[in-house]
């Protein structure tokens, strides 16, 4: 087979989102038959490339190629007509049907008043021995793994007679054993021809599977070349690009000089494992002291947040709150009864009540100290949430409605919430997503004022360079686990994103 | 550049502009409805507005709004009561078959109880065991029915006690007893629903459960609570009907059910939870049962008006949806 080295052929390619460059000049070809990796960070323009590859984004310049013709830009239908599959991260298996109508979902190729069932047997079958899978297509695909469900989703592609697959994250909810059978999978597919274009932030994986890659930061193409020669300390090294140099952190740090933790060990925590996922979770945080969690997304952050609010599931471990053995919360309740609140990521979702007013969400967890005998006292609740209030420049009076509040407001609503219970250790969830630049040195400056005034905070966020100003420590979760502890003048957005990617045993060894 | 931004700004400052006509119709149209609805009425029917129609009305009004008034409490919080018509005809037949072989009080407690303990099931199904609540409580309406025809095998009670009839026909003055439990139950509920502390948590619940529970809201008591007060109005509503009647009958639940709904519904409470009032109800009730009040005097058949009656919960349903949703997308902008 003669391999075609323009296979797929980007050229010019950008997109742009308002005045957001996503993509911009995207020059890259990728041969027939190579399996071909996208690295990049988290908002590096990933998604936005194989979006607009798999026709669901339609390109704002430029131009893709796929056996030297041009794509119909942002039509998923004919992209996968031309033979495009993608596998998202999501799958879409639908539980209820048995894997061999979800293999035939949306095949139009036999389509008859009624289905030919030994004929779509026979296929599947097939398909099956291609990918070495022992799946019956009579069993209903809620009963299976996530990792066979997967590969019902490559049957459904392969069966389309795709050309090309696109996988983004893969691997990102299943386990070692069933990792390496669908990287062995894959490895068969590029045998018969089949061009992969693999989305990981697992780089073991990419070496071990990929022939190029292509790194991306912030919209830009940084490489784009075949794999031969490159180690994975290369490639991160690469993928960092410069130290941005963190303004956040000069300017928290001449504010905010003297904020350093107080000599006592607030609270610890021991062999934590919860939700099947994490694992050996032991930490501690001292009185006034600032705790950041780096890692990627699905890293495992939120779950250890979520534990320590009383939200876990099959938990276990210990957790000794001022030199005591404490019984880890089993709801919210709980925790906050002993001194933790959460903020949490999705504030509109579950943070704040959105047809609530301001004062009323400020109230919320402790409703009582609003109360005149067991009547609500409107004025008494303004008046209080006026005094909560009083540090952050709310721009719209206290009575709005949260939902007609812009990100940033809505952000200072939910944490004078939570900081109205005088707690102890305060844990906050991406605080920063999506509130703009001055709210957000607004945000990052009261965590410094409360840790002065001895809380305890645990701060999570996908925006490094800010939990690289906060911090005092810095520990950077991956797949699970605490992976490594940074301090001082340790920590940076490169050590974090460093020691995220390579995995548990390199670091330490 | 500068001043064109000043100048949209304190336009969206400004809460007298956030007022406006359509705004304040979907909130309050249910008033001008119920208003309009009297003034039509009294042209149809020259009796419409004299005391004995309206007391009648009221004294009819009272058996349906008593159980909606509980009901508005489960809505609130997101949920739905399907089963306050067994509860109401299994409090029928217990507290009607007590009267005349133990006290009117042993009667009135038991059948209250009855309320109480239904309502615990229901709250303890949807809650703890996270049944669904229409599919819970479409249940155990059944199991409730179910039991007061086992208890009663199916034949009436009759109360010889001319004393038990004091709940469902007697007046103090002019005033009829049911119709004074009726406003109590109102006034009593609609305090505690609109400026309590508990009923600000309810609202809290029903607009947002997971934020409430991540604010140490104890989210399924709270939600327990109301499906046992809807029990125990259903309850007080079957203890009056069977005084009325001066018997106990299990099959009268059949239909109130929907009429409960629909008189919560009409009223403007919302069936996604988190919205609505207990005058709401106390409207949506009385939109209901003057309607039929009219139609009867225009002599159309109780056919007719299932007919009628069925399509205006439909209109209040989708004027409910559609307002949110024109509401939302203000909000929203």
């Amino acid at each position: 087979m003669s391999r075609d080295s323009n296979f797929i052929l980007i050229q010019n390619l950008s997109k742009k989102f308002g005045d957001f460059y996503a993509n911009q000049n995207i020059n890259i070809s990728i041969p027939q038959g190579d399996c071909h990796a996208f690295i990049g960070q988290n908002g590096s323009g990933k998604s936005t490339l194989i979006g607009m590859l798999s026709g669901r984004i339609t390109p704002t310049e430029g131009q893709i190629f796929v056996d030297n013709e041009e794509l119909h830009y942002g039509d998923p239908h004919k992209s996968r007509e031309i033979g495009i599959a993608t596998i998202f991260q999501e799958l879409t298996i639908i539980p209820e049907m048995t894997a061999l109508d979800n293999v035939f979902l949306g095949y139009k190729k036999d389509s008859k008043l009624f289905v030919n069932k030994k004929q779509r047997v026979q296929r599947f079958k097939e398909l099956a021995d291609m990918l070495n899978t022992t799946i019956s297509p009579n069993t209903l695909a809620s009963s299976l793994s996530i990792a066979e469900q997967q590969t019902l989703e490559i049957m459904r592609c392969l069966n389309l007679n795709s050309k090309i697959l696109i996988l983004d994250e893969p691997t990102s909810s299943l386990a070692q054993s069933e990792r390496d059978a669908l990287l062995e999978t894959l490895l068969g597919l590029k045998e018969r021809g089949i061009t992969i274009i693999y989305v990981s932030h697992h780089l073991n994986e990419i070496m071990h599977i990929c022939d190029s890659f292509t790194i991306l930061n912030s919209g830009n193409v940084i490489e784009h070349t075949t794999i031969d020669g490159w180690t994975k300390e290369k490639i991160v090294h690469s993928m960092l690009g410069e130290e941005v140099d963190s303004d956040f952190k000069k300017l928290l740090d001449s504010e905010y000089p003297n904020q350093q933790p107080f000599d006592e060990v607030l609270f610890t925590v021991e062999n934590l494992s919860s939700f099947d996922f994490l694992k050996n979770i032991s930490f501690h945080i001292k009185k006034g002291e600032i705790l950041g969690l780096g890692g990627l997304v699905g890293s495992g952050r939120t779950a250890i947040a979520s534990t320590l609010y009383g939200l876990g599931a099959k938990v276990q471990g210990r957790m000794i709150l001022e030199n005591q053995e404490i019984n880890i919360p089993k709801s919210p309740r709980e925790a906050i009864q002993r001194g933790i609140v959460l903020a949490p990521e999705d504030r509109k979702k579950i943070g704040l009540h959105l047809d609530f007013e301001v004062h009323e969400n400020v109230n919320i967890i402790d409703l009582p100290r609003t109360g005149k005998a067991t009547f609500f006292s409107k004025k008494k609740s303004k008046q209080l949430a006026r005094e909560y209030m009083q540090d952050y420049k709310l721009t719209r009076p206290i009575e709005s409605r949260v939902k007609n509040l812009s990100g940033g407001n809505q952000q200072k609503v939910l944490l004078s919430k939570v900081t109205s219970v005088n707690p102890k250790i305060l844990i906050v969830d991406e605080p920063t997503r999506g509130i703009d630049l001055g709210v957000k040195l607004e945000v990052l400056r009261k965590l410094k004022e409360l840790a002065l005034t001895g809380v305890s905070i645990i701060v999570i966020s996908s925006e490094l360079e800010e939990v690289v100003a906060v911090s005092n420590r810095v520990l950077v979760v991956s797949q699970g686990e605490i992976v490594n502890e940074l301090e001082g003048d340790n920590i940076s957005v490169n050590k974090i994103i460093e020691s995220s990617f390579l995995e548990r045993s390199e670091v330490h060894g | 550049m500068d001043n064109n931004l000043l100048q949209q700004e304190s336009v969206k400052l400004s809460p007298l502009k956030q007022i406006n006509f359509k705004t304040l119709s979907l909130k309050y149209g249910v008033v001008v409805a119920f208003l309009t609805l009297i003034v039509v009425s009294s042209f149809l029917y020259t009796g419409f507005l004299n005391p004995t129609n309206i007391f009648n009305m009221l004294s009819q009004l009272a058996i349906i709004g008593i159980m909606a008034a509980g009901m508005t409490y489960v809505m609130i919080t997101g949920g739905l009561d399907m089963s306050v018509g067994g509860i109401y005809a299994a409090t029928a037949v217990v507290a009607a078959s007590l009267v005349d072989t133990s006290s009117i009080l042993v009667a009135v407690l038991v059948g209250l109880c009855v309320g109480l303990v239904s309502g615990l099931i229901n709250g303890v199904l949807v809650t703890t065991l996270k049944v669904p609540p229409f599919v819970a409580t479409l249940g155990t309406g059944s199991v409730f029915t179910g039991f007061a025809l086992v208890y009663s095998n199916a034949q009436p009670f009759f109360v010889k006690n001319p004393d038990y009839k004091f709940f469902g026909s007697h007046y103090i003055g002019a005033i009829p007893v049911s119709v004074i439990i009726m406003f109590g139950i109102f006034i009593i509920l609609g305090i505690s629903l609109a400026y309590t502390l508990y009923g600000k948590s309810l609202y809290a619940v029903g607009g947002n459960k997971e934020a409430s529970h991540l604010a140490g809201l104890k989210t399924n008591k709270l939600i327990l609570s109301t499906y046992m007060i809807s029990g125990l109005c259903a309850s007080i509503s079957g203890i009056i009907l069977s005084s009325r009647l001066a018997q106990g009958q299990a099959n009268i639940g059949a239909s109130i059910t929907l009429d409960v709904i629909a008189a919560v519904v009409i009223g403007g409470t919302s069936l996604s939870g988190g919205q609505g009032a207990i005058w709401r109800t106390f409207i949506g009730g009385s939109i209901l049962i003057m309607i039929s009040n009219v139609l009867d005097s225009l002599s159309i058949s109780s056919y007719w008006q299932q007919i009628f009656k069925g399509s205006i919960i439909i209109i209040a349903v989708m004027i409910d949806f559609y307002g949110r949703n024109y509401l939302q997308n203000k909000g929203g902008s």
